[in-house]
């Protein structure tokens, strides 16, 4: 920054300098400094992919004295420009003009990154969606209010084996805990697994029952998630605490993945 | 979703496929000439006799503007072919003009000494002439109606048949579409 601002004042004072020196020589730098703006806008003919201002080749330096002629000749730029245009077409801009098929090179590139953007977006979504089963949060929330009102045996209802597994696997989790063979820590850590598998079974059940009253969607993108979920939940096992006295979670709670991944190929292959 | 999946691959990129295979095909130097059907643009020449010759003095007859240089093989192949047309048509209201780009003066003259060249030519010594027309490969040749219209473009060596077509199309003033392009060599 500091460099750069001396770097130009050094610069603006050089101007300075060369102006009040030399007039002759300032013309000519400045004309300089015109014909190459233009000429770095102009593709070198006989070159791949040079500027005229940057080619070696005979004809770009012979077409830069060209432009220093024309500029000298009280051309505009964009008139000199134009002569090159109109002698060797619209190939010789380096940018090509808005317009035509030119106009494609300036939209394909925002088209693409928009696409690839979206794309990535959807992709990071899905990928998210596999990974929380219940994109709501609201809903989550409800069926884990649920799950603890059931476990506290406030309401009571018809269970499907899975979920009765599952709040019963809690209750013997709040019995341990009282009984002094689980630590605090390892308590909340279990039990928040579980009531969330719990929720999960319950969301699902429901999704179950609302399918099955209305007639199942044509899209059959519910196997590979519920197949995810069961690979998911086998991944996510607690590992047995070292606190724990009996060493091992309670029984029956082992039983809640496996149930889970039981049922969830059974559903898959509705 | 196997399916949807190789159909939206299939959507995206053979159509990929084929624009890339499509550039393959083309030359990455041509360069599409906007002149074809324009005024020739003027030019005063100096020839190797030392007389000036211009453009303009030339109105009301056929005009075969060919750019070359000694050094370039396509010029050399296509150099008695274009004796033997002038020969053909000097009397019949058509000029033959050689403009020597990119060459020494030693060099110039000794090609056309080799090859027999009885029709004009003169020097362009700093490409003037050449960027005027666009030119970026030689031998690059124009041909030009009575008017000075420019009705016909051609890159590369040109053979007696075409050189015979052209010219009866410029002196009926027919303009052609497309430039004709054979082999060449970059200019520098």
């Amino acid at each position: 920054m500091s460099t750069a601002r001396s770097s130009s004042l050094l610069g603006a004072a050089l101007a300075l300098l060369l102006a009040l020196a030399a007039p002759a020589g300032a013309v000519q730098d400045d004309l300089d400094a015109q014909m190459l703006a233009v000429a770095s806008g102009l593709r070198c003919p006989v070159c791949q992919n040079l500027s005229v201002a940057d080619s070696t080749s005979e004809l770009a330096r012979d077409m830069r004295a060209l432009i220093v002629d024309q500029l000298r000749a009280g051309k505009t730029p964009e008139e000199i420009r134009a002569y090159f245009v109109s002698k060797y077409g619209p190939w010789i801009l380096l940018a090509p003009p808005a317009r035509g098929v030119g106009l494609l090179v300036w939209v394909l590139p925002g088209l693409g990154a928009a696409l690839g953007l979206g794309g990535a977006i959807l992709a990071l979504r899905r990928w998210a969606r596999r990974r929380a089963p219940s994109s709501e949060p609201g809903a989550e929330a409800a069926a884990l209010e649920r799950v603890r009102a059931l476990v506290s045996g406030a309401r009571g209802g018809a269970l499907e084996p899975e979920e009765a597994s599952l709040v019963e696997a809690l209750r013997e989790l709040a019995f341990d805990h009282r009984a002094g063979k689980l630590s605090q820590s390892d308590y909340e850590e279990l039990r928040d697994l579980y009531e969330r598998r719990a929720a999960d079974a319950l969301t699902r059940a429901d999704r179950a029952r609302r399918e099955a009253a209305a007639p199942p969607p044509a899209d059959d993108t519910g196997a590979p998630v519920s197949r995810a979920l069961a690979g998911a939940r086998g991944a996510g096992r607690p590992r047995p605490s070292a606190s724990s006295p009996s060493g091992s979670p309670p029984a029956s709670s082992s039983r809640a993945p496996s149930a889970c991944a039981a049922r969830a190929p059974s559903r898959a292959t509705r | 979703m196997a399916w949807r999946r190789l159909v939206l691959v299939f959507l995206l990129g053979v159509p990929l496929v084929a624009v890339l295979a499509y550039g393959f095909t083309r030359d990455p130097r041509e360069i599409p000439s906007p002149l074809i059907g324009r005024p020739a643009p003027s030019f005063t020449l100096r020839l190797m006799d030392g007389r000036e010759l211009s453009l303009v003095d030339l109105r009301g007859k056929v005009v075969f503007l060919n750019f070359w240089a000694s050094w370039c093989p396509p010029c050399r192949a296509e150099a008695r072919d274009l004796e033997a047309a002038w020969r053909r048509h000097r009397d019949a209201d058509v000029v033959f003009l050689g403009v020597n780009i990119q060459d020494t003066d030693a060099k110039a003259r000794a090609f056309l000494r080799e090859f027999d060249v009885t029709y004009a030519n003169g020097f362009d010594p700093r490409n003037r002439v050449a960027i005027d027309y666009g030119v970026w490969g030689i031998p690059e040749t124009f041909f030009l109606d009575r008017t000075g219209r420019i009705t016909y473009k051609h890159v590369g060596a040109l053979g007696t048949g075409i050189i015979h077509a052209k010219l009866e199309e410029a002196r009926q003033g027919v303009a052609s579409r497309l430039e004709g392009k054979g082999e060449y060599r970059s200019i520098q």
